[in-house]
């Protein structure tokens, strides 16, 4: 168990112990509130306060919605253990930062990454995992509409700030979550790719 | 201090149940790794 489960579940246990009419059924589902918070609330910060420190707020929070407003959607491949997430997370936000700024796009280059991010979220999104299959077709189509979406959102934004490093940034942020979602890179992390697409066919056969 | 603990505990538990049916529906927070989600929380057509 990493230390941020280890963390909610004492803290589920304390509110066990105080507060009534709790079944087990809402305890796991504070504890994972908990954990899920946790997992994230720490590296946050971390990776915040580092793009602070470098001078590069701006450009990272750009990295940042960018990739989030896809990755909310559509989902992807998630590291297997605490200690490798960290390194990674700050890896992923920083190149794509550093990379923005280093490589102008042009409209077309920008326009082919986009064209093949399309077809891989349409293809692939949303990308569940083990620990959190998407069972529901109603929830997997609306995800992947979503994702469809704030793909072409994202699109609209780098060719409206054509010429700047903001386009450059969006379109490699865009880029890394697509490769995220892609069977290859779960093969890859040693993850499971369409968990909740063969939960369904079980139920199905 | 136990008068403020229950209240406050409650408070925790009603973010982390937000926290945990949100984050159900979608990739809530943006970080490279989740926690294992309870099955009850998995939707189901």
């Amino acid at each position: 168990m990493e230390f941020p489960e280890r963390i909610s579940a004492r803290l589920t246990a304390v509110i066990a112990d105080n507060v009534e009419e709790l079944s087990e059924q809402k305890l796991a589902e504070i504890n994972y509130g908990i954990a899920v918070f946790i997992t994230n609330a720490y590296k946050l910060l971390f990776v915040f306060i580092l793009a602070l420190l470098l001078g590069i707020f701006n450009y990272f929070m750009i990295a940042f919605m960018s990739f989030g407003a896809l990755r909310t959607f559509a989902s992807g491949v998630h590291a297997k253990g605490e200690w490798t997430c960290l390194p990674l997370s700050t890896l992923f936000f920083f190149g794509i930062v550093y990379v923005g700024l280093a490589v102008k796009l042009d409209i077309y280059m920008i326009s082919i990454l986009f064209a093949l991010c399309f077809a891989a979220v349409l293809r692939y999104a949303p990308a569940d995992t083990e620990e959190k299959p998407i069972v529901s077709r109603k929830l997997r189509r609306k995800l992947k509409i979503m994702s469809c979406l704030a793909l072409a959102a994202l699109y609209l934004v780098s060719v409206y700030t054509l010429g700047t490093s903001t386009a450059s940034i969006i379109t490699f942020a865009v880029l890394v979550e697509t490769i995220l979602i892609l069977p290859v890179t779960y093969k890859l992390a040693g993850s499971m790719y369409g968990v909740g697409i063969n939960i369904n066919k079980k139920k199905e056969v | 201090m136990k008068r403020f603990l229950k209240p406050l505990l409650v408070l925790v538990s009603t973010l982390a149940l937000f926290i945990a049916s949100t984050s159900s529906m979608a990739c809530l927070l943006w970080s490279l790794r989740e926690p294992k989600m309870p099955e009850s929380l998995i939707k189901v057509d």
